[in-house]
């Protein structure tokens, strides 16, 4: 079920080139490209049964997969600034700012600042009548670092810069040096708010690796947190959105469900971010879930009540309705997942699609939509908060018996290659473990749906103005700290 | 709208009545670990002391030193060693200084607990503290408990403290993540567009240590490397108490539910 690559398939592929065209004939969707060093990248698609494929290709310079999927050019870009990587036919300034490097390599041992940044690419529109306002990297409230610049044309928007990269910590380069057993607690850092999602990828992907079943009770255990974890962030990306057209006391509202949802998780896990629950080969501990069921129902109640006032609010449904468009087609073509994919019509749940842990044995509905605006992606929120509600009543309320780990290796097989992943709030996270002939991590990869969908977001906002811009960016509800990593 | 205000009455008032009392029970969470009251076991600490992925526990030859500057409240210590450490309180434990953070015991004596407010803070800011935020790179979490604080749970404006977009009008700083290369220049400018007399709190081990991410190229280790520091909160994330705890020593009130830290005593099962 899940992709376990060993030995002999760590081979390269001979010919990555036909290979990709053969996978874009086939209708396979993009999930994403890494640089494994200056001659080697992993690449990673979707067949149509849902089944994640990797391989690896080797050279001076790789065939440019972006010319088949046009989502793998800000993956290509990625691998050359942050592993050496090169492509075929792209030259990369090095004197300009990328996504990742905002500052030239710095010599080893110099200070964090020995080099001044690099400058923003110069930008496609300029000259007199255009009006350039810069929003960021600080930004207005509490949110995270990320630069966007608008250009102005009279009243409309006509371009946005985005320049992400900000929140860069070099997290997978920290992550192969983690003792197995740390490996989770090192996910669920890479994005907090969705930590359960991300150590989920990573578990899969070690334990994939190392051939070890999950015990039912944790596999039921860790699918029971992390629709805790979708439910409070939707309620949060609800509140923001809500707070965006200005209802003031709806979005408080919202803090008040999202607040509710975290004491729940903080009662049943200890941790408001229900982090140190899952580790490699099941869960770190037995949780006690008696009483779960019954607050999920009452929790269910007053989201239904909310959510049916926020529909019945005109003022807020017409705010967000035709904005933001995000076209179907287009998100076909790049693939864009979690939320904001489903809400432009591409029906994609890892947790249906290529099910792992107690999803298997559960049948519930993946919400989708096609009008692609700002209405859909809530509306697809909505819907997904009472899909986890009742997984959730599900799950706890059928709990299996049994133990709750196995126990995990110290260490993992060598020259091996495997993959993990799990639904995120944001979108799908995908985890791939590479290791070396003594079976240390070489390479560790964490993509979480944040990575994939941001440099989708900036066409979104062309030709509309600044009221929309809030409303929208609050509507695709990405992760910075995710994208960055 | 009449929907909206009658919903809001149906609701009723959910906000705690922290700090002027002790919190609710279910406001609690996201715990931090403390020495054992009975003091550590030797052979049991180091057990824990290699378990931890930031190094935050230090043994030597006479004792154990925990650094809540640099824990990131995973709990594979308490896990590991739980003879000496526990799962310890998730707020009251903001220190202005680095060293009220360290939480030191000799084997088999209880911990000694450290000063973490020697400082008296001008009376300036006691009714109303403008607090402008900057992510140096956090991983999300703490920003998601800084919009809580506006929760109804929680109503940071009961209290006098107040988010602002204009440095120019901001009383303190307050800084997530372990500032990165990138976020330094930014950090920098928002500093010093702020009139004195200023503030810089750090919140959360990312910002005071750098957590997990200290010795990255690209990240410095935790705001300290960059601007003084005025108040730490421990924590990752700290929870809503524990930066509501932290603000308001920042602006130099103190509250009987705040001035008594919960004992290890009582805190451990």
């Amino acid at each position: 079920m899940r992709a376990l690559l060993r030995k002999a398939d760590l081979r390269v592929e001979d010919d990555p080139t036909s290979e990709l065209e053969r996978r874009r004939r086939t209708g396979d969707r993009f999930v994403l490209l890494a640089g494994l060093d200056s001659e080697r990248a992993v690449y990673v698609t979707s067949g149509r049964d849902g089944a994640y494929e990797p391989f690896v290709a080797a050279g001076a310079h790789l065939p440019d997969a972006a010319t088949l999927f046009p989502s793998a050019a800000s993956y290509q870009a990625e691998a050359h600034e942050l592993w050496g990587t090169r492509f075929e036919g792209i030259e990369f300034d090095p004197g300009v700012r990328g996504t990742f490097r905002h500052r030239p390599v710095p010599s080893a041992g110099a200070a964090l600042e020995a080099d001044e940044p690099l400058p923003l690419p110069a930008p496609r529109l300029a000259g007199e009548p255009v009006v350039r306002i810069p929003f960021g990297p600080v930004r207005d409230g509490t949110v995270e670092s990320l630069l966007h610049r608008f250009h102005y044309l009279g009243e409309h928007i006509v371009e946005l810069e985005q320049q992400l990269g900000y929140k860069h910590r070099a997290a997978e380069g920290r992550l192969p040096r983690a003792s197995v057993e740390q490996l989770p607690v090192f996910a669920e850092r890479v994005s907090g708010p969705n930590g359960v999602a991300f150590a989920l990828a990573m578990c899969h992907a070690v334990e994939t690796a190392s051939g070890i079943t999950v015990p039912p009770r944790a596999d039921a255990l860790r699918a029971i947190v992390a629709e805790l974890e979708r439910v409070y962030n939707h309620f949060r990306d609800i509140g923001r959105l809500v707070a965006s057209t200005t209802l003031r006391v709806g979005a408080a509202q919202a803090h008040a469900l999202q607040e509710w949802t975290q004491r729940l998780g903080a009662g049943l896990t200890g941790h408001r971010f229900l982090r140190g629950v899952v580790a490699v080969g099941g869960v770190r501990r037995d949780l006690d879930v008696s009483g779960l069921a019954r607050e999920a129902s009452r929790l269910e109640v007053d989201a239904r009540a909310y959510f049916e006032a926020l529909e019945a609010t005109e003022l807020f449904v017409d705010r967000l309705e035709t904005t933001g468009m995000l076209a179907p087609e287009r998100a076909r073509a790049w693939g864009a997942v979690g939320p904001v994919g489903r809400a432009s019509g591409v029906a994609t749940d890892a947790r249906r699609d290529a099910p792992y842990g107690a999803y298997r044995d559960q049948a519930f509905r993946v919400p989708v939509f096609d009008a692609g605006d700002a209405l859909a992606r809530f509306r697809v929120r909505c819907e997904e908060v009472l899909v986890s509600l009742y997984l959730i009543r599900e799950i706890a309320e059928t709990l299996p018996e049994g133990s709750l780990r196995v126990s995990a290796p110290s260490s993992l097989p060598e020259d091996a290659l495997a993959l993990g992943w799990s639904e995120g709030v944001r979108g799908e996270v995908v985890a791939v473990l590479v290791t070396d002939g003594g079976g240390d991590l070489s390479r560790v990869v964490l993509r979480g749906g944040s990575r994939h969908n941001w440099p989708l977001f900036p066409d979104t906002v062309h030709d509309s103005f600044l009221m929309d811009y809030a409303i929208n960016e609050a509507s695709w509800g990405l992760s910075v700290a995710s994208h960055d990593r | 709208m009449f929907r909206w205000i009658a919903r809001g009455l149906r609701i009723g008032t959910l906000t705690t009545r922290f700090p002027r009392q002790a919190p609710e029970a279910e406001a609690l969470g996201s715990p931090l670990p403390g020495i054992h009251p009975r003091g550590p076991e030797r052979a049991e600490a180091l057990r824990g002391a290699s378990a931890c992925p930031t190094g935050a526990i230090d043994v030597d030859g006479d004792g154990v030193t925990l650094d809540l500057g640099r824990c990131i409240g995973c709990g594979l210590c308490w896990e590991r060693a739980p003879a000496s450490f526990v799962e310890g309180p998730s707020y009251g434990l903001a220190a202005d200084r680095r060293a009220g953070l360290r939480a030191r015991a000799r084997w088999g004596v209880p911990p000694e607990v450290p000063a973490r407010w020697t400082r008296q803070m001008p009376s300036l800011w006691r009714r109303s503290l403008h607090v402008r935020h900057v992510d140096g790179g956090s991983d999300g979490a703490v920003e998601f408990e800084l919009a809580q604080l506006n929760a109804p749970q929680y109503d940071l404006h009961r209290l006098g403290v107040f988010f602002t977009s204009s440095p120019r009008h901001a009383d303190a700083l307050l800084v997530t993540g372990p500032v990165t290369s990138a976020m330094v220049e930014a950090l920098r400018a928002t500093f010093e567009a702020m009139p004195a007399p200023k503030l810089v709190v750090a919140a959360g081990a990312d910002a005071i240590s750098g957590g997990l991410w200290a010795g990255s190229e690209v990240t410095s280790m935790g705001v300290d490397a960059v601007l003084p520091v005025d108040v730490y909160i421990p924590g990752s994330p700290p929870s809503p108490l524990a930066l509501i705890d932290g603000l308001l020593l920042a602006s130099g009130r103190r509250f009987a539910a705040l001035d008594r830290r919960p004992s290890l005593l009582e805190v451990a099962r």
